[in-house]
This record gives C-alpha cells, structure tokens and sequence, in this order.
C-alpha cells in the first residue's frame, strides 16, 4: 500500500503538466492595480526569452570584501614606483589608518599570460590557464564604500535594501527548465553566511517564489528537505497519501480555488524534490579526477571546490541562476584585506583559485561554457593608498572583474583605470550595465523586464536612472537589446 | 591658530547638513513649489467624506450585487461560523468546549454574545495589535539588520509593542491612539516630572511607532548626513504609508508624478519630525533611549549608584591588595628556581604595568611570567587565616553596598533632542544640493485652501508632531476623512480577506478605486460618529449577513460568469492563516500554547545551517518556547523559519498587507520540521488523555482541536484505515502495541495539521 492509487494519479498528472499549469496567478495578488491591470507571472514554467539567448545560465562567484585590482587583475607600474609617496589626490576612503595618503606599489609581480598575454599578479597560480577563456573588465565603478551598501548594489543595481536581485529578476523573466528544483540556487559556506546574507538573494518585492533557494553544500541540502530518520520512508508515503486525501474532498468544496490544487501538487513536488535535488547534489559518482580537479582531496579547496562542483551539476540539471559564495574563514567578507595585502590576498586564493579555475575548464571540456555564463565579481575594489601600513581601504570608484563563456570575449580586457588604479579612466562600466549586458545574454531586454509595485514600472537596470546599457564591447554575439 | 572644539563641531554639523550656504537657498522652483488644483481635491479618497444614503455593510453590498443578479450565500454552519470567529478576533482556534459552548446557545443572539466575549478577551490585542505592527514596521532590532550573527536589539522596543496590545485591548480610540503615537511626548510633561506617572510612560511608549525605521548610525562610519537623512526618508514613508496609506516618497525627489503631492509638502512633513530625528544635532541609537523613570529620577539614580561605587572602590582596594601581596609571595617563591639576574628583573617587570614595559621587559614575562604566576586557588591557599575572614567580611560589606543600588529599565520613544532648525527642501532628493527653506506643515491637499499650520510649543517641544496628530484627525476634514477610510478599509481587509481598496496602501490616482466607495465612504463616517472605536466597528461587520455568509456553493457557476474573482462578494472568501496563526494554532491544537501576555521577546539562535530556532539556552522558563509567535524575537529578516516560510514581512519598511504565497517550501515545513512533529506527539497524547478510549472518538477529537469539526464518514474511514497501517508500520519496526497505537496515531495527527483544511479559514 505504500503507492497508493491516488499518489500515482497525483505523480502522472504533475509529470505531465508541471508545476506551472495551475493558474498560479491568482496565488497572490501583488501588483494588481487599476488603470494598470497587469498582472505579475505567478509560476516557475519555463519560458523562452524574448531575444534570442546567448546563454541558458549564469554562475555567479561572488567575491565578497572587495578584491585588491593592483594586486590581481591590473598592473600599476606607476604606483610600483612611487611606493611610499603622498597621493596627490586626497583618496576618498571608508575607515582609519591611511590618514598618511601615501601611496603603497603591489607586493607582488605581474606577469602577461595564454596568447591573449592577460596580466596577472604572482599571486595568482590557477587564473593563468584561464586567460584565454575569460574576459577581464578592469573599469567597474561601484556608488558606495561601505561593503553591505556595495553588495546590495552588487546584487539589485542600487544601495538600498529591498529591492529583488538580479536572480530574482532573471527567475522572474525565464521560469525554471528543471519542474523538480528550484530555478535560481544559492551556495554558500556551510559554516555560515557572508556580508548581507540572505539579502543577496532576495526577491525583494518580487513575489517570493522568485528568491534564491538555499542548497546546503554539505548534509542535507534543503531545509526540511527529507523528514528526521525517526520517520520511515512508509510512514511518510502513508502521510502523504492521507493528506492527499483529505486535501482532495476539501478540494471540491472550492473548485475555484486553485491556490488549493498547487498545494496539493506542492506535496507531491516535495516528494520529487528530495529525490532530485539529493541526486543532482550527490557528488560520489564524480571521477576521481573531477574531484580532484576541484580540488576536493585538499582540506583548504575542499569547500569551495565542492560548491563549484555543485554548480556545474545544477547548471547541468537545468537550474539557470546559481549563485556561489566564497569561504567565512578566515573572515567573512573574504577579500577584505586591510592589514596586510601580501598576507590575505594570497590566503584567500588559496582557497578559491584553484575550485575556480577547475569551473571554467569543466565547463569547457562538456561543452556547456559556452551556453553558461561565469561571472566573478566583487563589491568593489581596493585603494592605492596604504591602510594600516601594509593592507589596502575600500575602493569604489574603481574594480576589476571578470566574466566567462555565454558569448563574451574570450582573452579580451575592458578598459582601464588611472596611473594608480584608483579610479576607473577609459570604458567605464556600472553595476547597471553589467545587469544589462547579463540579462542581453540571457535574451532578456533590460528595459522591458518590469514589474508593477508602489504606482510603477519598476526594473532592475532603471535606466531613467540609471542610464544602464549593454556593453556591446565585450560580447562576441550583437546586442539585441541596444 | 587651531579651532577649538566647539567651532570643529559647529563646522562638522555645516558640513553634515551639505555645507549650505545662503547662496544655496534659493528660492523654490516651480516644481518643487508644485500645484494643487481644486480639481486635485475632488479626488474620491482627498474629498470630504460623503454621506450615502444606505445604512448597512449588507445594503450597500446587496445594491452591487442586484446589478448583475446576484446576492448572498447561504449563512455559514455554526461551527464553521465559529472557527471564522475566534481567528478573525483571537488569531486562536476554539477548542471543543467552547464550541460546545457555542451551539448549546440556542438564543438568537448567540453569536453576538460569542463575537462580544471574543472582543474582551486578552488575546484580541495580540491579534489585532499584529495586524497594526505589520503597518507599523515593526521589529526588536534598530539596524538595517543585514548580518545574521550580528543582532543589534533595540533595548525595550518591545514596550512599544506592548503598548499596542494594549491600546487595542482597552479600545483606545483611534484618533487618540494616533494622537499618542505620533506626539505622546508632546502630550505629556515627562521632562519636567518628579515622577513619571503610568500615564506619561504609556505616552513615551506609544511614540515606538516613530522609532522603527532602520537606524544605522549607532556604527561611527556610517553615522553621515546621508544615513541620518534616510531615518528621516523612512520615517515620513512609513508614517504616510500607515495613517493615510499613501506613497509620498516619489516627492523627496520631485513633485509626485501623479498625486497632488508638491516636493514641498514631502519637506514640510519631514520637518515635523527633525526637531527630533536632528540631523544637526543627531543622536545615535545607543544614546536615545530613555530611562522608564523621570529624568530628574534617573539623575539622582546614576548619582545615588555612583556614590555607592565609591564607597565600595576603597573596599575593593583593599581586597585587591590583601590578594596581590600574596600572589607576589608566591611569585618570589615560584622564582627561586630561577638564575639570580633573570628572577630579580621580571619580577621587577611583573609589578609594571604592560603598557610602560621596556622591551626586555615584555620579553622577559613572555617568557617566564607563566612560569611563575600563582592560579586563584593557589592565592587563596597562601592567603593566611585573618587575611581571609578580613576579604570575606570586605567582601559582604561591598554586597550589601551594591545591594543598594538602583536601576530602571529602557525604553524606545521619541522626543526632540533640540531646537529647531531650518529645513531644506532636498534638491532631486539629495540632502548634498539644499534649496530654500520649508516651512512645517502638512498635505495641501489634505488642508483648507490657503490655510496655513501653526505650531505651538508644548512640554519643551516643538509642538510639530502635536499640531499635526491633531490635524490628522480634526473631524469635517478632508484629513480626518482620508485617515477614517484608510483604518476602516485595514479592518475591513483582516475580517474579508481583501481591502474594499486594494492593495491598501495606496490611496492614491495610481493605487486602485475601491470596490465599493459608498460603503468605504459609510463607514468611515459609523467609525468616527463612533468615537473612532474599533471594536464595534469589527463586531458591526461581523454581524453582517456578508460576513456570516457560507465560503463554498454547490454550484457556483452563475456568480463565478458573473463576478470571477468575487471582487463583490457573494460568498465569504477562503483565507489561508498568516504565520503567526498557524504556529499559534499549532501549539493550541497540541494543547501546549502558554497564553502568557505582554514582555520581553523571546531570544531566538541563529544557526549556520539557515535555521532560525528559539534559543533553548536564552529561555526565562521552559514555558516559553510556546508563547505566542507575536513575542518571538523580531527581525527585520532572519525569523523562526517556520513564520518566514509562511511570508511573515521582510520588515525593511513596514508591510500594509502579507502576500500569501504557496512555494514547496511550505509543504517540506509542515511535512519534515522538527517541530510539527513534536506537537503531533503532543497532540496525540493530549487526544488519548481527554478522548474516550474508542478509536473513532479519538479521531473525532483530533478533528475538532485541529481543522475545528468533525470528521465526515468518510475521513472517519480513511483515517482509521490510515492509522489501522500506521500502527502495523510501527509494529513491524519492533515498536511495542501501545506504543505503535500512539505513534501511529501521532502520524495520523501531523497528516491533519498539514491539511488545507487546518490551513484555510472557511
């Protein structure tokens, strides 16, 4: 009796239609206002994008704490030589102890790479072999110098709280491909969480169906994903069956009450979702030479690696937005490195170097960088001026940041900052464009993916505002939404 | 020449407030000077109010429902009557005996005398007080709160939230409970008091309702003009939002695009309330409490407490040197076993303090001061007999000094910190670009044509927020007309599941018309000819045929062509429990809810793994870990999952209404959480204890404390089957037959708490 009639009427019915099928639109009635009778998508069916897309998926690996440019990305002979002399620009800083102004040259050397000839810090052993698949944007400029402002920024397109991330929006546009989990998947840290938390996937005024779901890197990977061992798995189909049941002569009493039926089917859904989301997360089946890849047998890659690998897995399974987090230790916000650059950056490396590099190669090798977009973006950068004597204060008028696979340049560098790297000088790109061109590669015009709330038309980019656009410049494909 | 302090500071404020200068006020452009046509006030919600001719929530109903042929459901089962009742009113299930109770009634005014006993129980306030907390803001925390390990708790917030309870428990009128909470400060002379009366503290309370913008200035880097300013942004937002359910904000930017609201008007509302949140003179979070004594109290308290700590000081001296002249014996003795020159130098180095030591001498305690540093109990072994009865006695002697002193508790209000100053209309909203100065005032469009605020000071304070809670509510005023239909519209939204205008928070031309303007219009007016009471309000539209009206038709089809969405209301609507309600009706269910009223928030842990728990560790008694999910500590995100799942508000701003999603995640809780699975163990034991031992009368009793009926013949069928294979599960996993019958029965109970049926108000 543990497959009851009804459960296997229930699991054929969901097979066959998903999820999505039940007018979800009327679950919730947010956005509805009159004179403007639009009415937000309720569901998670897969939907094709108005453009057509260059990319099916986006992994982000945010960078959080602010990675030093100077020290990684964007050599500064300049500043190397002038080590120790004032600045002659009073540096807009965030806190104490470069009251000096004196400027600080890289501890490390940088050397040109791959056949493009990208630079890149000593510190950086990994990234190297990657130089000819990602492409580097040495002018980002951010609008605050406080981190929890920047990954907001980072993360919606604006300073303030509350306002749905770009994971949101981009679950909100296409839906989820895979009816068995959850379009837009976050990974952090099993150990905890980093600067701003949850807000980093919220889905702000957005209905909450679009918020990044949490995936446990390690143990179970949803929150009440599966029931405590004490419960067998026949008591927990018996269970099941009898609210089925019980739910269904409640059912009939209110026909039009769709709201009903998806909660119905979202117990069946639960019953899928430990299954699928334990096997998509299931990485013994990986060869020894993935994990290994990843950096799975060294304790300091380990988590990371993990994480990266899972990545893949979802993208593969269909989730189109995966959000990855960087280690909590040594610090939370990882690349916050104002005591000594010589001694965190290369800490903080090690860790995620190697996991990162591995991501791009995987990809590769199946043949799905192509259709994936990898973005490896902090909050802000650092500044050329000395903290502390040895580390580096917050940096917003300048950062660089790259981007892999899913139609932009390989091997390429987008513009430059000043003779110090601290301010972005040639190309200057804002957290707004970046959405912009994103969502451009995900066949999402940023100007048109709007939603209702509090009187109007609110979007991602705000480009009233915010005056955002696609940066052509770096995609291999047109801008279809110029 | 250097400046001295007090001109840096002068200059530091300038500088905070944008570094205006003369050149830079201007005069008001004339976008920011806006218009407001006589046009603009014959909107529906800036009109007076109007008075229909109908005389009833039903009439005016009926009236729209005869258009298109259609009229009311049939009336509800009592029972179902009942249940719709208690968690409208209470936000609690009745359990069976009061439902008994119910249908033993056999008067006709039976359910008037159940809605009238509903309204006087103690536990309305928390339902109800929930309801205006959502509009309010509310949360226990002062921060943006973007850190989940990093709490910042507003010491004694929660009093306001007490106040609140209170206030609806006791019918406060609601232009009064406006009045208080916008200026109680104002509407009492606390400063100057000896002794601060219940009735001053009940003011200062109430002013919490200003205090629950997210405050991050506490945070040296953060406290800029900027941040300060947003305070303010927020307050104005959430303030508008709540009393008269209106956006104003697009008009810190520019005049509103689309309702009569002028740039000016947004600044000169922003000025009733920087007399207190100062930006001039800004006070951070940790300095703007007040004591729940007079101020004059809480001086002569920190002096009578400090007068002790010096009397105890010497004490403490001396037991400090009894202890060291010992300790000092014992490091001589522990460094004998040390060369000569080295022993003489560190002990020397020991008695200095770390700060003045040379080099070598910090090198020398490095290495040999562990050596040679005696542990407490060895100093309390070498301390000779007298030495320790003379510490003992010190020792009391400090006690019962410090026995002595006296403390208060905090609380949250808000008060004005300083004179006034000229407020500057923000440029595009940007506090950087100051043009002309403002005057306070209100919403023209709200106002007399031509009429002009006038503040006076009161209870050294500016009198601002006074002169405007006054004018909120001053009856035959477009103002006190808009304030009415807002309130009423809340109440008429948490009885009927939907606004007569919805969204409810915007009452403006982009918001929507309502649903039924008369009947907003009506009463509105009942509520104020009322006295702006509440409860009668909620208990006329409880007794109202549209209320008590059945949820479901056999054969809806007709008015489903008719009215789709059951926008007009020929049957009651089904409404899922909010959060609260179901956690709440959980613990009831289960028999262990604490009814407790009123107190500190209950501490929650936040756990690495996402999981938001109530602290075991943290709890007063054990008891609590059941009260009420009103008292579970607030933040603006990370809450018990539990209520976060179940879309309890991301509190950055406030929420006017919850959204009512049905995700996965939902089902996952209710199906695997630990704690589902304790109350259904709890539940079942409660059945087996108070049902007659038969099978089907435990069913029956699980039914009713659950879904709140009794079971059809069929449910009572396949219930008994379910727990018949239950219990055999159980029974075949080694389990013992009393025990398989209960934990099968225990399974059978968590199924029933994850139905629609338990989940849904009929």
């Amino acid at each position: 009796m543990t497959d009851s009639l009804i459960s296997r009427r229930w699991l054929l019915r969901d097979s066959a239609l998903g999820l999505g099928t039940v007018a979800l639109a009327q679950l919730m009635t947010a956005g509805r206002v009159s004179g403007a009778p639009r009415k937000a998508r309720m569901d998670l069916t897969p939907r094709p994008p108005a453009l057509e897309p260059r990319a099916k998926a986006v992994i982000q690996l945010v960078q959080n704490g602010g990675p030093s440019q100077m020290d990684l990305f964007d050599p500064k002979p300049e500043l190397n030589k002038r080590h120790g002399q004032p600045f002659h620009t009073k540096a807009d800083l965030q806190g104490l102890g470069s009251e000096s102004n004196l400027l600080m040259a890289s501890p490390f050397e940088f050397r040109k790479h791959g056949r493009s000839g990208m630079d890149f810090s000593s510190v950086l052993t990994h990234t190297p072999a990657i130089a000819d698949d990602i492409c580097m944007i040495r002018s980002m400029v951010s609008e605050h110098n406080n981190h929890t402002e920047a990954l907001i920024m980072l993360a919606t397109g604006k300073i303030f709280r509350g306002r749905p991330t770009l994971g949101a929006w981009v679950t909100y546009a296409l839906g989820s491909e895979n009816q068995n989990l959850p379009g837009y998947v976050v990974l952090r840290d099993p150990e905890g969480y980093n600067t701003n938390a949850t807000l980093n996937w919220d889905a702000g005024w957005l209905p909450a169906l679009y918020a990044g779901t949490e995936f446990q890197s390690q143990g179970e990977p949803v929150l009440n994903l599966a029931p405590p061992k004490t419960v067998s798995g026949e008591v927990q189909r018996e269970k099941l069956d009898l609210i089925a049941r019980l739910n269904e002569a409640h059912r009939k009493q209110y026909p039009a009450e769709s709201e009903l039926e998806t909660r119905i089917r979202n117990y069946e859904l639960a019953a899928r979702m430990q299954l699928s989301a334990t096997g998509v997360l299931d990485i013994s089946s990986e060869p020894e030479t993935t994990r290994k890849l990843y950096g799975l047998d060294n304790p300091l890659t380990e988590s990371y690696g993990r994480r990266c690998l899972m990545a893949r897995r979802l993208v593969e399974a269909g989730v189109r937005f995966v959000q990855v987090f960087p280690p909590i230790k040594p610090s939370f916000q990882p690349w916050d490195s104002h005591g000594s650059i010589k001694q965190e950056v290369p800490r903080i490396c090690a860790r995620i170097e190697q996991p990162t590099a591995a991501l791009i190669h995987d990809l590769r090798s199946r043949g799905l960088l192509d259709e994936t977009l990898v973005v490896w973006a902090g909050e802000f950068g650092r500044q050329p001026v000395s903290q502390n004597e040895t580390g580096r204060d917050h940096n917003k008028r300048a950062f660089s940041i790259w981007l892999s696979g899913g139609g932009v340049k390989p091997g390429y560098i987008h513009g430059a900052t000043d003779d110090f790297g601290y301010e972005a000088v040639d190309k200057r790109m804002t957290v707004s464009d970046l959405h912009a061109t994103i969502l451009n590669q995900l066949g999402i015009d940023h100007r048109k993916l709007t939603y209702w709330h509090n009187g109007r038309d609110e979007s991602l980019t705000d480009v009233a505002l915010t005056g955002a656009r696609v940066v052509g410049d770096i995609l291999t494909n047109e801008v279809a939404a110029a | 020449m250097g400046l001295k302090p007090p001109q840096v500071e002068i200059l530091r404020q300038w500088i905070d407030a944008g570094a205006p200068s003369a050149r830079m006020y201007g005069s008001l452009s004339k976008d920011e000077q806006g218009s407001v046509t006589a046009q603009d006030r014959e909107f529906w919600a800036f009109r007076k109010l109007q008075h229909p001719a109908l005389r009833s929530a039903d009439a005016f109903l009926l009236a729209k429902l005869q258009e298109k042929g259609l009229g009311f459901s049939p009336a509800a089962g009592r029972v179902t009557l009942a249940r719709r009742a208690w968690f409208d009113v209470l936000g609690l299930p009745a359990s069976p005996d009061q439902v008994d109770a119910f249908l033993a009634d056999r008067s006709p005014d039976a359910f008037e005398r159940l809605v009238d006993k509903l309204l006087e129980s103690p536990h309305f306030g928390e339902r109800w007080g929930r309801h205006w907390l959502d509009v309010a803001g509310y949360a226990d925390v002062y921060g943006v709160d973007s850190n989940t390990r990093d709490i910042r708790t507003g010491e004694g917030k929660w009093r306001y939230r007490d106040y609140v309870v209170r206030a609806l428990n006791q019918d406060k009128p609601y232009d009064r409970f406006l009045a208080e909470q916008i200026a109680g400060d104002e509407m009492v002379n606390w400063r100057d008091a000896k002794k601060l009366t219940p009735e001053m503290l009940e003011h200062l309370e109430a002013t919490g309702f200003l205090r629950t913008a997210a405050d991050d200035t506490n945070n040296d880097a953060l406290n800029s003009a900027l941040i300060r300013y947003r305070v303010l942004y927020l307050t104005v937002q959430n303030m508008t939002s709540a009393v008269l359910g209106l956006t104003v904000n697009c008009a810190q930017c520019h005049t509103h695009k689309y309702d009569p609201i002028p740039q000016r008007d947004y600044y000169s509302l922003l000025s009733l309330f920087t007399p207190s949140y100062n930006p001039q003179s800004w006070l951070q979070t940790k300095d703007r409490w007040l004591a729940d004594v007079a101020p004059r109290e809480k001086a002569e308290i920190d002096r009578h407490n400090l007068s002790l700590d010096e009397q105890a000081k010497p004490l403490q001296q001396r037991i400090a040197a009894l202890r060291q002249s010992a300790e000092e014996k014992l490091r001589a003795k522990k460094a004998e076993s040390l060369p000569a020159p080295i022993r003489e130098d560190l002990l020397a180095a020991m008695k200095t303090p770390a700060a003045q030591q040379t080099p070598v001498e910090q090198y020398l305690v490095r290495q040999f001061g562990r050596g040679v540093t005696p542990t407490a109990l060895e100093v309390e072994g070498q301390l000779a007999e007298a030495g320790r009865v003379t510490i003992a006695r010190l020792e009391s002697e400090v006690r019962e000094i410090r026995n002595q002193r006296r403390s208060y508790g905090k609380l949250q209000a808000l008060y004005d910190v300083g004179p006034p100053f000229p407020t500057l209309l923000h440029r595009r909203g940007n506090h950087e670009s100051p043009g002309a100065e403002v005057e306070p005032g209100f919403l023209t469009v709200l106002s007399e044509p031509g009429a002009r605020a006038a503040f006076d000071r009161v209870n050294g304070s500016s009198g601002r927020r006074l002169a405007f809670a006054k004018w909120l509510v001053e009856p035959g005023t477009p103002a006190s007309a808009l304030v009415a239909r807002v309130m009423v519209n809340r109440i008429w939204q948490h009885l009927f599941g939907v606004g007569i205008v919805d969204p409810p928070d915007n009452f403006g031309r982009v918001g929507a018309r309502p649903s039924h303007p008369e009947l907003l219009d009506w009463l509105a007016g009942e509520f104020i000819r009322g006295g702006w009471r509440v409860k009668p309000l909620i208990k006329k539209l409880m007794l109202s045929d549209a209320y008590r009206q059945a949820s479901r038709r056999d054969d809806p089809s007709a008015e489903e062509a008719a009215d789709p969405g059951n926008r007009l209301l020929w049957r009651m609507r089904l409404r899922r429990l909010e959060s609260e309600a179901i956690r709440d009706s959980v613990l009831a269910a289960s028999g262990m809810l604490n009814p407790r009223v009123g107190g500190e928030p209950i501490a929650m842990d936040y756990q690495s793994d996402g999981r938001v728990l109530i602290s075991e560790k943290n709890l007063k008694s054990p008891e609590d870990r059941w009260r009420r999910s009103l008292y579970l500590f607030t933040r603006r995100s990370y809450n018990l999952n539990m209520l976060s799942v179940f879309d309890s508000p991301l509190m950055d701003a406030n929420c006017p209404r919850r959204t009512n999603s049905a995700v996965v995640l939902q089902s996952l809780t209710m199906l695997n959480d630990g704690f589902l699975i304790d109350q259904s163990e709890a539940l079942a034991a409660r059945v087996f204890k108070t049902a007659k031992p038969a099978l089907d009368a435990r069913i029956e009793m699980a039914f009713r404390l659950t879904i709140g009926r009794e079971p059809t013949g069929e449910e009572r069928r396949d219930s008994a089957e379910a727990i018949g294979r239950l219990a055999n599960q159980y029974r075949t996993t080694g389990a013992g037959v009393p025990d398989a019958e209960l934990k099968a029965f225990a399974a059978f109970c968590h199924s029933l708490l994850n139905t629609n049926a338990f989940l849904y108000i009929g």
